[in-house]
């Protein structure tokens, strides 16, 4: 032991609690706005609101990604490298075992899985090692432990899809649980999923890197992309993993190739059998130069109703000026055309402000919004903004505008709006007589998320922002809205925010 | 924000004092404590689960804390500029200041905390292995250092407590 150095510590620690006065609640605020985000996208991803209170998920956004180029093969990094899969005879049961699992001791229960035979076991690979992560291999395919050691969640697993103009998206986020008593050296983030349409076939040698026929390349041989190496860390019991996958796809010409995503977007007769398959390193003790296993999850496809697009629902835009009144049964909307340097301005600032879209009118009813007294915390007020179109809606981001001066001829300058994707104007957001400004947001996500029917987003504004609103300033929601084959355009819903409802504190 | 705002409020209200001082030792200069504070809130309050009582928030941030301090990559902190004093704890101090953050947060744990390498491990979710290793070069740089520091890599290796139940009480 060494008085000295504990001393030391403590002095340390002292200067902690110094620091402590000073940045308490500068880091507590910036915590608690950026936990808010994540659980916010997380929910969205989830499906709105409905998910968000039933889990503890652990959605990786960096994991997200269309996958690759289809068309491509598997690569010649090939099961060959593939160590045996016999069993080690004096390996005790992983369920009687004690403490954390690692690979070692899966390996050690480890028996050959072969195409069309029941798994009895959780299902595994063993590839070569040092492959990178969203590489394609050939990996043995073998059946470890006793029983299945992840299980899928089927109450918050979603499919979402959407199909416009020829072009369908499918947003897949599947969930698997840790079941069992022990916990198990795994990341808490599958790789992203592959949707496989005949899962028990032998491949036909396509792997579009985010779908596939079959990943089966013989009878005891997968194609596999690889996942992220292990965080290092461990998953207790009933710990969530998760699978997040974006896929686009086009109509298929006559005579050419199923597409599996075409074929789950468009949820006909074809995609039945279709499954999701993901996989995750289990860490080993030692590291093994010739070998690395995953688990293997799959799960069955179960596609929610086909949701709106922009497509649609700006079918019917019409042009809207700065003195319209509100038209019953249609909704205010901007059309913003945006490129390659907007889009990397996006994908560096999370957020921006599009100036000089086309303000217009869609027809239909698609949003909600109402004062919510119950969250109203420390005076201001908040909103619920509703999905109210009756299905779900491909979105990008829910933002706020205020404008201190809604009818003001003057042009504004802007300014961000606190410490959320929100803009305040000195005056409003018109930019000429019949073009606006917009606040857009990907949340890094520009493939745009599922708006489940009826759910809420909530915003709010601090009472400070509201007595700078005056008689004569609005808030505004603006949803912005990705088109499927189109990324030069983005539609933007607004729905005003009333500021006439009592709100108490 | 609904119960997770809450539980976070009464987290930093009851217990912000204690991470920071927590995060100040782990980490060794300010900036460093900050980001190690802020991150491992955002971490614990972003997910479904929300801690159960404040303290149960305390532990839970602190814990993600020690978690991401032992993965710090970080060379040693600069270290800060002479006080004029030559004791043996402001030698220390200064000692400690050379160490890399992963060497610094493991010997945090050992002496800090009094934590022994198998419940450092545990803790931090490290092999036993890496710990040992850890701490090893840890000492021998703190000796480097300060050579009357006290410290013998036997004592790291092989004292402390297996126990990491109160250890949060501590800060």
């Amino acid at each position: 032991m060494s008085a000295a150095l504990e001393r030391a510590i403590a002095a340390d620690a002292e200067a902690g609690r110094v620091l402590a006065h000073a940045r308490k609640d500068e880091v507590h605020t910036r915590a608690g706005s950026a936990a808010s985000r994540r659980r916010r996208r997380r929910t969205a991803l989830l499906g709105g609101g409905a998910g968000a209170g039933l889990v503890a998920v652990a959605v990786a956004l960096g994991a997200v990604g269309a996958g690759g180029p289809a068309g491509a093969g598997p690569d010649d990094r090939d099961a060959a490298a593939a160590p045996s899969t016999s069993a080690s005879a004096s390996s005790a049961p992983v369920s009687e075992g004690v403490g954390t699992i690692y690979a070692e001791e899966l390996i050690a229960s480890a028996k050959p899985r072969v195409r069309g035979l029941p798994v009895r076991g959780q299902a595994a690979v063993l590839c070569p090692s040092g492959l990178e992560a969203g590489s394609i291999a050939r990996c043995t395919a073998v059946t470890v432990g006793e029983s299945a050691l992840l299980v899928a969640d089927s109450s918050i697993s979603r499919m979402d899809r959407f199909v416009a103009d020829g072009h369908a998206r499918v947003n897949v986020a599947v969930m698997f649980t840790v079941t069992g008593s022990r916990a198990l050296a795994v990341s808490d983030v599958l790789s992203p999923g592959v949707i496989v349409s005949d899962p028990d076939a032998e491949s036909d040698g396509w792997l579009g890197g985010d779908r596939a026929t079959s990943l089966w390349n013989g009878y005891t041989t997968r194609s596999v992309v690889m996942p992220e190496r292990p965080w290092g860390g461990t998953l207790e019991p009933t710990s969530y993993l998760s699978s997040n996958l974006s896929a686009d796809a086009a109509a298929p010409d006559p005579g050419e190739q199923r597409d599996p995503v075409w074929a789950v977007a468009n949820a006909g007769a074809n995609a039945e059998g279709t499954v999701v398959t993901s996989w995750v390193e289990v860490e080993a003790r030692t590291v093994d130069p010739e070998s690395t296993l995953l688990l293997e999850v799959s799960t069955p496809v179960r596609p929610e109703l086909e949701g709106l697009t922009a497509n649609e629902i700006a079918v019917g835009f019409t042009e809207r000026s700065r003195d319209d009144a509100d038209r019953e049964g249609a909704t205010r909307a901007l059309l913003c055309d945006v490129d390659d340097a907007w889009r990397r301005e996006v994908d560096e600032l999370g957020w921006t402000v599009r100036d000089g879209c086309a303000a217009g009118w869609v027809d239909g009813t698609y949003l909600s919004a109402d004062a919510n007294t119950d969250w109203v915390t420390d005076g201001g007020a908040v909103w619920e903004v509703r999905n109210a179109s009756g299905g779900e809606l491909l979105m990008n981001s829910l933002t706020v505008i205020v404008e201190h001066d809604a009818a003001s001829l003057e042009p504004s300058r802007s300014d961000t709006l606190g410490e959320g994707y929100g803009i305040a104007f000195d005056t409003n957001a018109w930019t000429g007589a019949t073009t606006r400004s917009a606040a857009i947001a990907t949340y890094g996500y520009p493939q745009g998320f599922a708006w489940e029917r009826m759910g809420a987003w909530w915003t709010e504004l601090t009472n400070g922002q509201l007595a700078e609103l005056g008689e004569r300033g609005a808030a505004t929601a603006q949803v912005a809205m990705p088109f499927l084959g189109d990324d030069s355009r983005i539609l933007v819903l607004e729905v005003p925010l009333p500021l006439d409802e009592p709100v108490d504190g | 924000m609904g119960r997770w705002g809450r539980a976070l409020d009464g987290t930093m209200r009851e217990h912000g004092e204690a991470i920071f001082a927590h995060a100040r030792a782990l980490a060794g200069d300010d900036a460093a404590a900050t980001a190690l504070v802020e991150e491992a809130l955002v971490e614990t309050f972003s997910h479904g689960h929300v801690p159960e009582s404040p303290t149960a928030g305390m532990r839970a941030v602190m814990r993600t804390m020690r978690r991401a301090a032992v993965r710090a990559t970080a060379p040693p902190v600069p270290p800060a500029p002479p006080e004029g004093r030559a004791d043996a704890s402001s030698l220390a101090r200064e000692a400690l200041t050379t160490l890399p953050r992963r060497e610094r947060a493991l010997t945090v744990l050992r002496y800090g905390e009094g934590l022994a390498v198998e419940a450092i491990a545990e803790e931090a979710g490290l092999k036993e292995r890496d710990v040992r290793e850890g701490l090893t070069r840890a000492v021998r740089l703190l000796l480097s250092a300060y050579p009357g520091i006290g410290l013998t890599v036997e004592d790291a290796l092989e004292g402390g407590m297996l126990e990491t139940a109160s250890v949060e009480e501590a800060w």
